[in-house]
This record gives structure tokens, C-alpha cells and sequence, in this order.
């Protein structure tokens, strides 16, 4: 068992490959069996994933599957390190300011598993923020929306609201 | 063309540069710093910048490209994210900083030594040449292979003979050496230090966690000598608490004095309170003015009803009343709501009063003196029948927007497509009260010129909002953000305060403008004397708390400060705005427009006391963001909190006092335990008070319960129900235990006053104490039930909520406020049923009257329900024949029609009369169905008629011979015009078949396939 287990897990079910005996020995990557076959790093776990269902979330072409490759490793450093303030003000600070200019975090125009990924990460995190806070953090709160609108990919994760209009400049129209 | 961007003796780019050696491939390297402002998001160093606009900040990555490897190999793939996940952060961390954590070190040199089981008999990690994961580990180790750092970092390396091997033959690569050369890395610990600056790692939260928990511990657990000696002088030495002051009949303020003067929102009259409502403003108003008059503060708190406006109109209009009726009618179910809910107002007024009118006037006047306001004309609807000017939503006609063809729609919004409408675009405008047309005229308005104001405001916040919660910061923040703009003030309407100058004398202000001068109005009708509080005299300090939900922070934190500085007559302004964020209703929404929710009035009929859902909906306080209220967690709050946890240590504490001391306070002689429990105690009273002052209420509350947690935890493991029947010392002992708690009790009593003033009434009773103040320069405990002193009569403060009661609730509020009305006797039976065993349970139980007479009323009121309910329902019981039901479902139809076409008019937003709507088209359809059956029965109850049978049975002979002989005629190849008459023949009989009531036979068309 290892922190990245659950987010694992939820990969696995939305590429319909079942994964078992995930464990992370001290000092070792994290593994687990795939069809019998062990396989040990994230990466290589999800790739293994990617290519036995088939899935379009792999990246279209070399340079994309590095920049999946690099967001896949962010989200393993760092992103699943949101458990106190310093650490969940740079992660969305740096997510924020890389999401500014772009639609989907590991390519232009494609929703990747880099997306999918950070989205079960950071589920907890975003559903925890107040409205102000996710104002704050506007591009995460439109990527993060965009990617929860697939209910495959949101499987039980709940829905989470990122409306602001009730925001104060509505607030006079109240006593019209 | 590529660019390496890293900063200098960084390990992280040493990799990019070995790997763009090893591959000779053109890249530029530019050495740069970490506060670069023109570096790459997300930031990090280094980072390889490709010509599309990618670039590459985790170097594994970068070093593949650079190889132009492709990222297929298992093992590479695994020994890379090994480096970036394990080996590099915790080097980084380890070395490069001064986290000395000793799990790290052991995780690294668990790490190492799988790296070196792995490479032994290797020259390479993978294969036999180079490949990214040999450089990027190699280049990671190789400040702490080559200069060692310290002694304890030493040790890492010890026994790794074949990291040993292999990183000396790859220190002999020219590839490697020659980087070196280019990029030099120097010493062992600066390296890392610029490898954790660059690539920015994480802390593991878990040691914040840590760090936070043991200081939480700390101050849970440990109470230093000189907190128990303070303690114990408190509580031995020093004299009681001050009393509390009686005020005056009307409060006034007091120069040199803490005046504290507290309003809470104006709710509006057009509906009644739900808890979202109450909670927002005038309870949590309501525990802080208690709270303030509990310190000894000179406390005035007053709220109203804002009554008028255009909302007031339309419900008038729905209700068929005046507005004064409806103010009337509404005030009345507002006041009588916050009284059962025990609000402390020194004041509940209204906006509709001379007051009101005069205040008003005089700060238009004032504001329009001082060159603050402006006319303009704005174009309105006006129609010369009602003689007024319509608003809105009083105008309804065809909808302008294109490819539309909506007939009704309204003068803002159009039903039919759901746009936005001007009101002067609809096309063959009416009336909506006359339906006669109504003409386009000008109509001059005035304006407060905000920009003008803008400078002013601007520095009145920057030093009055330290003081507000930090939303209304932030909302006060954004309008200023925006540029203020100019308003308009006035309106063409009837019930409003009217404009005093000559060519506008029939026009009211609008709203916005003359609600928060209620505020001043009211306190005029409180007393003459009002200036004192709102132009406070010299030496006066007054402080203004206003607490609201987050909707109305614009009001009271641009409008209406405007107003008050442009007027320039020194006027108090708010210094601490205290804005609440929503409740929510079982995770949906409260509204009142559709009724979902609990409301002001439904509370009442729980058979839940008003203390109760005090505390719950304090516990609950949206105070940071928003909350939702649920009823599960209502009875656990109740059942484990007040009961298990309140409720349990003050009935043990006063009965075993009663029992074992005939009721009088033992003598006590503390012990270093005892002082422990006071010190604790000490620290949550401290806790409290400062949580209070800045209106934390919600954590106020957890402290009252953390002190009886601590009280609870001391009688246990003193066990004083023991030690009373032992030996004389240990009699004295039980004696100090039971004294201590009764103390604590006392304590709890003042506490709770601001929460839950009747339980603390009643406390108060049961101890036989005097009201007490809290003294905030020295908050401690003293004896507040010394030795000697006697108590009252003990009895419980809180009864059990059943899990079976909260589930008829959940199902009670489930729909909507209209549905609810339709109560189902069964359900009312057993309900009254369980009320009546309730009232007999308490009273038989000895409980004090204020506990069991709200349930009495609860039981009467049941009963009057259910027999309003039997007189209806012989109607509705019983098999209905079809008919009845039609007339039913068409009776309802119109019903919801009128409710869903006065829900538009209403000028309701579209999500409120959406699932009206739907409502009745169901019921519509359902009709329409029914209505067929009904249609078509008549001929099937025709049908069993005994002639008809016969005349059937004739027919169909007929048409079964006339067929067989047309059969027979065509097929013996007749000429048509011999068989024609017969085939006219046979489609008359089967007609007439038909029309009696029977099915025609098989089908002519089946002859001539046949063929």
C-alpha cells in the first residue's frame, strides 16, 4: 500500500485492466502485477495500462508522450504532496500558471492521462478549496472542470462546483 | 534550435549537459537563476526549451529527448523514476537543507543499496551502452561520490562496490568528462542546495502535520508550574467575578466605556426566515451581543424588517393585500420567529416609519447638498390607467429577440427563450396589473455620484477593513477593483420613502438606498437620543458590528459608507463587518422562492428546542466557507455533544453533589490533579473568550465542550463514587472532586449563556448562582460555588433525539414548503402519538417545566393539525370514481398554471418556476390521458349490452358470407362490374359492424392479396 495506490487504482478501473498487488518497498519504486507480469514505476504501470485497453489517453506523438511523461512524474513528486498550505500553494500556483496557456496539461489539443492523473490527485484538494480560492486558481478551476464533465473518468469522485456568479456583482439586482 | 536553461553547479543540469555531449547534438546553454521573472512556467531549473513552445522541466524527460530515446524500455523507465522520485528529492532534502529527518537518511541508503544489488556484474544500468538512467543517476550521486560532505553522509556510500565500479568507469567516459569540464560542479552540499532550489521539492506535509500536532499536544497535554500556581491563586485567593451590570432602560453610550453597538442584517419582509437566514445574521448577532453584555460592555443590538420596494409590491399583489398589510403580516411572523429563538434584540423595528422617512429625506438632502448626487433622465413605461410607472416586471409583451415568437413575455427577461429583454424593445407592451398599452416616457432620476465618493471610501477602507471577516475583505476589494459607477437612487413606484423636492414628490427611493438608513431610523425609534450612537460625542468610543450572510457585504461595505461620508456629519461607520458564507440545506441549496429548506416557522413544530438548534446551527456556522446543515448530524450533534458530553458531566456533577452532600458545596483541598483540570480549563476559557471577541462563534463553542471533556475525563479517574465510601481522607477527597465539578459546572453556565440562553437559565437555577460577568482583563477561574454553598434542584438539560424522529423529519422537510402543507394524518397520528408518550416520559421524569412545556405546546399543536386534517379528508379517502379523478387533475392543473404564470410575473429566476413548469406539464399529461379513457369508455360500457350482442353476432354472419362470395366471384374470374355491387356490399356491412361496436373481420385487402 502506498499513497499512490487509490489514484492508481482509479486509473486501472477507468482503463478497465485490473491491477493488483500494488506495494512500494523502502527504497524501490512503486510495483504491482498486471496480468500476471510484474511491473514496477508509475510510468511503466500506466503505460502498460495505456496499451492493453487501447486507450487514446497515451499521446499522439513522441514529444507529447514526454510531456506526459513529465506530468505523470509531477504529479508523483509533487502533486501528491498536497497535505499542507506551502505545498498546495505551489502546486497550484505552478499548475495554475502552466494552465494559462493551455488546455490540457501534457498537450495542445488532447486530453491525456497526465489529465486524468492529476485530476484523481488533486480531487480532495479542489473539493476542499472555498470559492474565493478557487477564483484564485482560475485556469486549475477550468482545466479541473473540463476534465470532471467525463463521468468515465469521474467514476464515483463527486462533482464539484465551480460556479461564481453568486459572486458579488449580482449582489445588488437582490433588491430588484 | 534547443536551450538549456540551469542554474550553476546543479547536479540536474549537469545531466542535460552530458546528455547533449553524449548525443552531439547543437544546443545553446544558458546559465540562469532561479528568480529569473522570465523563466518558463512552472519555474523550475533546470529546463530544456524546445522550438515549438514545449518545454521540458523534469530533466529525465529532457535527457530522453536529448538521446532521442524513445520511452519504451521497462528498465530505463523504472531506474529514471527511482532517481526522480527517491534518489534526487531526498538527496536534495538531506543535503541541500537543513531538514534533518532521520526516515530520509534511511530511506536513501535503503535505496542505494537496491542500486547496487542491481548493478552487480554491470558495466551499464541497461544493456551494454549508455542510457538515460545511467546519466541522470550518475549525475545525481556525483557531488556526494566525489567531495563526500560530511562524516554522517559519508556512511551512504559505504559497502556499495559495484555503484562504486560503475560510477568510476563512467567518470572515465569523455562524454562525462568533458561536461565536467564545461559545467563544473563544485563541493558537495552547495549542489544539492541549488538542485532543491531549482526543482523546487516538497516537504512532506506529513512533517507540517507533525509540527502542528505537537505543538497541539503540547498545549493539550502539558501545563507548565507557573499555569497551575496562577490557577491556584485564581481560585483559592482572589475574589469572585464583577456582576453584571443592569443597563439602563435605554442603552446609551457611555464616554471612557467599551460601547459595542450591534445590528444584523434588515431581512426582508416579502417572505418568511429559513435557518440559512438566521444564522447568518441575527443569531450570530444575537451570541455576540449576549457575549458582549456577558464581558460588561454597554451593548445596543438592534435589527428590523426592510419593507420597502418592489418585492413588497408584486407579493401584495399575489396575496391580494396592501403593502402595509403584507409589512404588517410578515413583521409579525419575523418578530415572533426570533423570539422563540431567543434573540436578545434591545430593538426590532421596521423600515416603514416616520423615522424612517424623516432619516432618509434628511441624508438625501444632506448628500445632495454636498454635491454628491445628480439627475438624469432614463426612458420608463408608463401607464396612464394605473397612473404610475412600470417597473420591469409589471410589463409584459411580445418578445423582441429574433426567431422568438413568445407572447408573454416579461420586461426583463423573455420565458419563452430565456434572454434578456429591455423593457421598451417588447412588442405590443401591457400592463401586467391593466393589460392596457402602456407609452414610453422620460422620467428624471437621481443618482448618487459614487466616482465622486470613490477617493474618500477608498481610504475609509484601507482603515477599517483589518477589522472584517476576510471575505467581506475581499468582496469590498473586488468592487473597488471595478471602478465604482454612478447609481441610481430613485424609482417611479408607490410604497418607498418619497423624494422631497419639488418635480419628484412621486418618487420613492429605491431600496439599496433607503434600507441600511433603517439602521439609523430604528435606533431613533429607540430612543430620541439616537445621535449619541451614531455621531458619538468626544472621549465616546462606539465600535459598529455588523453581522450579515456574504450577499449583502455590498451594501454595507461600499453603499452605504459612501453615503455616510459624503454626508460629512462624522458619522459612525462599521469597524467590524462580519460577513457570514451560505448555509446549505442536506447539501442542495436553501430557498425561500421554491421553499426547499427548513424554515423560521417549521422550527418551531420539530418538537426540537430553540436551544438546540441554536447550538446546532452554531456549531455549523458557515464561517470560512460554506456549510450544510443536515438532520443526521443534528441528532449526532445533540445525542454525543450536549448529551453524552454536556449534558452528562453537569447531571453528574450537580446529582452526586445533591446525593452524597445534601446539595451543599463539600470543602476542597487541591492537589497538583486538581490544578491540572483548572489550568486546563484556564486555557479553554482563555480560548473561548479570545475566539469571541473575534466572533469565532463556532470555535467558541468547541471550547465550552473541550472543558467539560475535561471534566468528564477527571471524574473518571477519580472516581468519586468510590472514594465516598472509603476511609475519612478519601471522603475528603470525593468532597474536593465533587467541589472542583460544581465549580466547572458554574463555569459552563456563564459559557453557555451567549449559546443557549434558556439551558444556561436553567443551569443557573439548578446551581442557585447569581449572573456573573466575565472580566477580560483577567480571565481565570474562581469560585464560583464555594464550600457552603447550596444548590437547587438538579435535573437533566437535554433530551435524547431518536434516530426514527430525525428520519420522520428528513421526510417531513423533504419537499417543498407548499407540498408539506398536505400532511398525511397516518403520519400525524403517530406523531402525536409519540409526542404525547414524550410530554408523559418528562414530566413522570421530574423535569423542570421550561423542559417539558414547549413539548406540551408541540403535542397541542399536533393535535389541532390532525383534527383540521380529519375534517378534510373524507373528501379525498375512498375509491374516487374516474370522473372525480379527471376533475381533480384538472382542478390541480389550473392550479399549478395560476402558480407557475404568478412564479413568472412573481419575476422569479428561472431556476425557481423551471421545475414548476415541469410540475405541470406531468400533471397536464397525466390529464390528457386520463381523459382518453374517460372518452373512450362509454362505448365499451356499451358493449355488454345483450341487444348490441345480438345485432353483432348478425352483422358479422353477414359480412362472412357477403366476403366468401366475393372471394368467389373474383376468383371464378367475374367481370368487375358483376362483383363491384358486391364488394360495395360487403364494405357497408362491415361499416355498420364497426359502428355497432364489433371489429370488422378480416380486412378486404387480404382478399386481394389472396390473389
Amino acid at each position: 500500500m502506498s499513497a499512490t495506490t487509490p489514484f492508481l487504482q482509479k486509473v486501472s478501473k477507468l482503463l478497465k485492466v485490473p491491477i493488483s498487488n500494488i506495494i512500494q518497498a523502502p527504497g524501490l519504486v512503486i510495483s504491482c502485477t498486471i496480468n500476471g507480469k510484474t511491473f514496477s514505476g508509475t510510468l511503466n504501470i500506466i503505460s502498460t495500462l495505456l496499451t492493453a485497453s487501447k486507450s487514446n489517453l497515451a499521446g499522439k506523438d513522441d514529444l507529447e508522450k514526454l510531456q506526459i511523461y513529465q506530468w505523470i512524474e509531477y504529479a508523483m513528486v509533487y502533486a501528491v504532496q498536497c497535505n499542507s498550505v506551502h505545498n498546495i500553494q505551489q502546486i497550484l500556483t505552478e499548475l495554475n500558471s502552466v494552465l494559462a496557456e493551455r488546455t490540457f496539461i501534457a498537450s495542445y489539443g488532447n486530453i491525456t492521462i497526465a489529465d486524468v492523473l492529476l485530476y484523481y490527485i488533486l480531487h480532495g484538494l479542489m473539493e476542499s478549496l472555498v470559492y474565493l480560492e478557487k477564483e484564485k486558481f482560475i485556469h486549475v478551476s477550468r482545466w479541473f472542470n473540463n476534465i470532471q464533465q467525463d463521468s468515465n473518468i469521474r467514476q464515483n469522485n463527486k462533482i464539484i462546483d465551480f460556479r461564481s456568479n453568486f459572486l458579488v456583482n449580482l449582489a445588488p439586482a437582490r433588491h430588484f | 534550435m534547443a536551450v538549456i536553461y540551469t542554474s550553476e553547479n546543479n547536479p540536474a543540469g549537469l545531466k542535460l549537459i552530458v546528455a547533449k555531449n553524449l548525443s552531439k547534438k547543437d544546443v545553446t546553454v544558458i546559465i540562469s537563476n532561479i528568480n529569473d521573472k522570465s523563466l518558463k512556467q512552472p519555474k523550475h531549473l533546470p529546463y530544456l526549451e524546445l522550438d515549438n513552445n514545449v518545454s521540458l522541466f523534469s530533466t529525465n524527460a529532457a535527457v530522453l529527448y536529448l538521446l532521442s530515446s524513445k520511452i519504451d524500455d521497462l528498465v530505463v523507465n523504472e531506474w529514471l523514476e527511482w532517481e526522480s522520485n527517491i534518489l534526487a528529492p531526498n538527496l536534495a532534502l538531506v543535503i541541500g537543507s537543513n531538514i534533518k529527518k532521520k526516515d530520509v537518511k534511511n530511506t536513501l541508503s535503503a535505496a542505494l543499496k537496491k542500486l547496487n544489488e542491481f548493478l552487480k556484474n554491470k558495466k551499464y544500468l541497461c544493456g551494454n551502452q549508455i542510457t538515460a538512467c545511467d546519466i541522470s543517476i550518475w549525475c545525481t550521486l556525483f557531488p556526494l561520490y566525489k567531495f563526500g560532505g560530511s562524516e554522517s553522509f559519508k556512511d551512504l556510500l559505504i559497502n556499495l562496490t559495484s555503484v562504486d565500479g560503475w560510477f568510476n568507469n563512467l567518470l572515465k567516459e569523455s562524454s562525462f568528462e568533458v561536461s565536467l569540464k564545461e559545467f563544473p560542479i563544485k563541493d558537495c552540499h552547495s549542489p544539492y542546495n541549488a538542485l532543491l532550489s531549482g526543482s523546487k521539492y516538497l516537504v512532506a506535509g506529513a512533517h507540517d502535520n507533525a509540527a502542528l500536532k505537537s505543538e497541539n499536544s503540547q498545549e493539550e497535554e502539558t501545563v507548565s508550574e507557573e499555569d497551575l500556581e496562577a490557577a491556584r491563586k485564581a481560585f483559592c485567593e482572589s475574589g469572585g467575578f464583577p456582576k453584571i451590570k443592569q443597563p439602563g432602560k435605554t442603552v446609551l453610550p457611555i464616554p471612557n466605556e467599551k460601547n459595542v453597538f450591534i445590528t444584523s442584517a434588515l431581512p426582508y419582509v416579502n417572505n418568511v426566515p429559513h435557518l440559512g437566514n438566521i444564522i447568518g445574521c441575527v443569531l450570530s448577532a444575537d451570541v455576540f451581543a449576549r457575549f458582549s453584555r456577558l464581558c460588561n460592555h454597554n451593548t445596543l443590538y438592534l435589527c428590523g424588517t426592510d419593507e420597502y420596494g418592489t418585492a413588497t409590491e408584486t407579493k401584495a399583489l399575489e396575496e391580494k393585500l396592501s403593502c402595509k398589510a403584507i409589512c404588517d403580516k410578515y413583521h409579525k411572523i419575523h418578530k415572533e420567529t426570533y423570539d422563540w429563538f431567543n434573540i436578545s434584540f434591545d430593538y426590532f423595528g421596521r423600515t416603514s416609519t416616520p423615522e424612517q422617512t424623516e432619516l432618509c429625506q434628511s441624508m438625501f438632502l444632506k448628500l445632495n447638498d454636498n454635491g454628491f448626487m445628480f439627475t438624469q433622465s432614463v426612458e420608463q413605461l408608463h401607464c396612464s390607467n394605473c397612473d404610475r410607472f412600470l417597473a420591469d416586471r409589471f410589463v409584459e409583451g411580445g418578445c423582441p429577440n429574433i426567431g422568438c415568437t413568445y407572447e408573454d413575455a416579461r420586461g426583463d427577461q423573455c420565458d419563452g427563450c430565456g434572454k434578456l429583454v429591455n423593457a421598451v424593445e417588447l412588442k405590443n407592451p401591457r400592463c401586467k396589473v391593466c393589460s392596457q398599452t402602456p407609452k414610453l416616457k422620460t422620467s428624471n432620476q437621481f443618482f448618487i455620484d459614487l466616482p465622486k465618493l470613490e477617493p474618500l471610501l477608498r481610504h475609509w477602507i484601507k482603515i477599517s477593513s483589518p477589522g472584517w471577516t476576510h471575505n467581506a475583505q475581499v468582496i469590498a476589494q473586488s468592487w473597488l477593483k471595478e471602478g465604482l459607477k454612478p447609481r441610481c437612487i430613485t424609482r417611479d413606484l408607490k410604497w418607498g420613502v418619497p423624494v422631497p423636492l419639488d418635480g419628484f414628490r412621486d418618487k420613492v427611493f429605491y431600496v439599496w438606498f433607503d434600507a441600511p438608513i433603517g439602521y439609523m431610523s430604528m435606533t431613533k425609534a429607540y430612543t430620541e437620543e439616537y445621535e449619541k450612537w451614531w455621531i458619538p460625542g468626544e472621549k465616546t468610543d462606539v465600535e459598529l458590528y455588523q453581522f450579515m450572510a456574504k450577499d449583502n457585504v455590498p451594501f454595507h461595505s461600499v453603499l452605504f459608507p459612501s453615503m455616510l461620508l459624503g454626508a460629512n456629519k462624522g458619522y459612525l461607520t462599521v469597524s467590524h463587518l462580519m460577513a457570514t458564507e451560505y448555509l446549505n440545506y442536506e447539501d442542495g441549496k436553501f430557498s425561500k422562492s421554491r421553499g426547499v429548506g427548513v424554515f423560521g416557522t417549521d422550527v418551531q413544530n420539530t418538537g426540537i428546542s430553540s436551544d438546540v438548534w441554536r447550538f446546532y446551527l452554531l456549531y455549523v456556522r458557515p464561517e470560512s466557507q460554506d456549510s450544510s446543515f443536515s438532520w443526521a448530524d443534528l441528532a449526532t450533534k445533540n445525542n454525543s455533544e450536549l448529551l453524552n458530553n454536556l449534558g452528562n458531566f453537569v447531571n453528574r456533577s450537580l446529582v452526586f453533589a445533591k446525593n452524597n452532600f445534601g446539595g451543599v458545596v463539600p470543602k476542597m483541598e487541591l492537589l497538583t490533579e486538581d490544578l491540572t483540570l483548572l489550568a486546563h480549563c484556564t486555557k479553554e476559557f482563555k480560548a473561548y473568550v479570545s475566539a469571541l471577541e473575534k466572533c469565532k462563534l463556532r470555535d467558541g463553542i468547541r471550547h465550552i465542550l473541550s472543558i467539560s471533556k475535561f471534566g468528564n475525563q477527571y471524574m473518571q479517574s477519580n472516581q468519586p463514587w468510590v472514594l465516598v465510601k472509603g476511609t475519612d481522607e478519601q471522603k475528603l477527597r470525593a468532597g474536593t472532586v465533587i467541589g472542583l465539578c460544581t465549580n466547572i459546572v458554574a463555569l459552563l453556565e456563564m459559557l453557555l449563556r451567549p449559546y443557549m440562553p434558556e439551558t444556561s437559565a436553567n443551569l443557573k437555577k439548578q446551581l442557585n448562582t447569581t449572573d456573573l460577568a466575565i472580566d477580560l482583563k483577567e480571565v481565570r477561574i474562581v469560585q464560583l460555588t464555594p464550600s457552603g454553598h447550596k444548590i437547587g434542584e438538579p435535573s437533566p438539560l437535554f433530551a435524547k433525539i431518536e434516530p426514527a424522529r430525525i428520519e420522520e423529519l428528513q421526510k417531513m422537510f423533504a419537499g417543498t414548503q407548499a407540498e408539506r402543507k398536505n400532511g398525511v394524518p397516518a403520519e400525524l397520528e403517530a406523531e402525536v402519538q409519540k409526542q404525547a408518550d414524550k410530554v408523559r416520559q418528562l414530566k413522570s421524569s421530574g423535569a423542570a417545566k421550561t423542559l417539558w412545556a414547549p413539548e406540551v405546546q408541540i403535542l397541542l399543536d399536533l393535535k389541532k393539525k390532525l383534527e383540521e386534517c380529519k375534517k378534510k379528508k373524507p373528501n379525498d379517502e375512498g375509491d374516487v370514481p374516474l370522473s372525480g379523478t379527471a376533475e381533480k387533475l384538472e382542478d390541480e392543473v389550473a392550479k399549478q398554471g395560476a402558480k407557475v404564470r404568478s412564479l413568472k410575473s412573481g419575476g422569479a429566476e428561472k431556476s425557481a418556476w423551471q421545475p414548476e413548469v415541469s410540475v405541470l406539464l406531468s400533471l397536464k399529461k397525466k390529464l390528457e390521458g386520463l381523459q382518453k379513457v374517460l372518452a373512450a369508455s362509454p362505448k365499451s360500457d356499451a358493449q355488454p349490452n345483450g341487444k348490441n350482442e345480438a345485432e353483432i353476432k348478425r352483422l358479422e354472419d353477414e359480412v362472412a358470407k357477403q366476403a366468401l362470395k366475393v372471394r368467389t366471384l373474383k376468383e371464378s374470374k367475374a367481370e368487375k362490374s358483376v362483383w363491384q355491387p358486391e364488394v360495395e356490399l360487403l364494405l357497408k356491412l362491415k361499416q355498420q359492424l364497426t359502428a355497432a361496436g364489433g371489429a370488422p373481420a378480416a380486412p378486404p385487402a387480404k382478399g386481394k392479396k389472396g390473389k
